[in-house]
């Protein structure tokens, strides 16, 4: 009987040991909606990443923040522009509800801009998951 | 030249994910993700696929055939 139950044993420590391996894979990828990156630049590539990184604008420039998230949704995202004094001076959101079969990360991207050109200054906006905090970043136009 | 002035502030958004955006006015709107379909965007938002029509009646300005719509194309959600 004993010689019997070692090869199962191993197998259950076997299958245990790869079982735990693949656990963060799989959160990451079936869970509810979570940031993961955020970055802000001047353009975003196609699949809006930010291709220019940078946290100093010109006037004319159009400022965008791309948020990264994974799992899957939906999920409310929300960004909260305000400028040196502390002003509100945009706030959009969207809902995005990334399926469930996505093996790649969702991006989503908001941008300010002001055909008269933005003021210069300092800037600060907020990223809010479902209504929560979730990033920031500061920023300046010169 | 750039004033102080903040009022001409424009913004946006798009998202990979299927989504919609809520604009300030409190209209919502939709923008076509690859694969979407009318039937499957109401079924997202409204639970059901049969009210693919209400969405389609909406935004038939921009909508010339229900089984044509594109990736990037923003519907308005009624």
């Amino acid at each position: 009987m004993r010689t019997r139950l070692v090869p199962y044993f191993s197998f259950l420590v076997a299958a245990t040991i790869a079982a735990a391996a693949c656990g963060p894979k799989k959160a990451s990828g079936a869970g509810a909606v979570d940031v993961t990156a955020i970055d802000l630049g001047r353009s975003v590539t196609p699949d809006l990443k930010i291709d220019d990184k940078t946290d100093t604008f010109r006037p004319m420039d159009v400022v965008y923040i791309s948020v990264e998230t994974k799992g899957t949704g939906p999920a409310t995202l929300a960004t909260r522009w305000t400028n040196k004094d502390n002003r509100v001076v945009n706030e959009t959101s969207r809902t995005i509800s990334p399926p469930a079969n996505a093996d790649q990360p969702a991006r989503t991207e908001f941008h300010i801009s002001q055909p008269a050109g933005l003021p210069p200054g300092k800037y600060h906006v907020v990223v809010m998951l479902n209504g929560t905090k979730a990033g920031e970043k500061d920023f300046e136009v010169k | 030249m750039p004033t102080s002035d903040f009022s001409g502030i424009q913004g946006g958004s798009s998202s990979t994910a299927p989504s919609t955006e809520n604009n300030a006015n409190g209209g919502r709107t939709y923008v076509v993700a690859k694969g979407d379909s009318l039937s499957a965007i109401a079924q997202r938002e409204y639970g059901n696929a049969q009210e693919w029509r209400r969405i389609y009646d909406a935004n038939r300005d921009t909508i010339k055939d229900p089984d044509l719509i594109y990736p990037g194309q923003t519907l308005r959600l009624p």
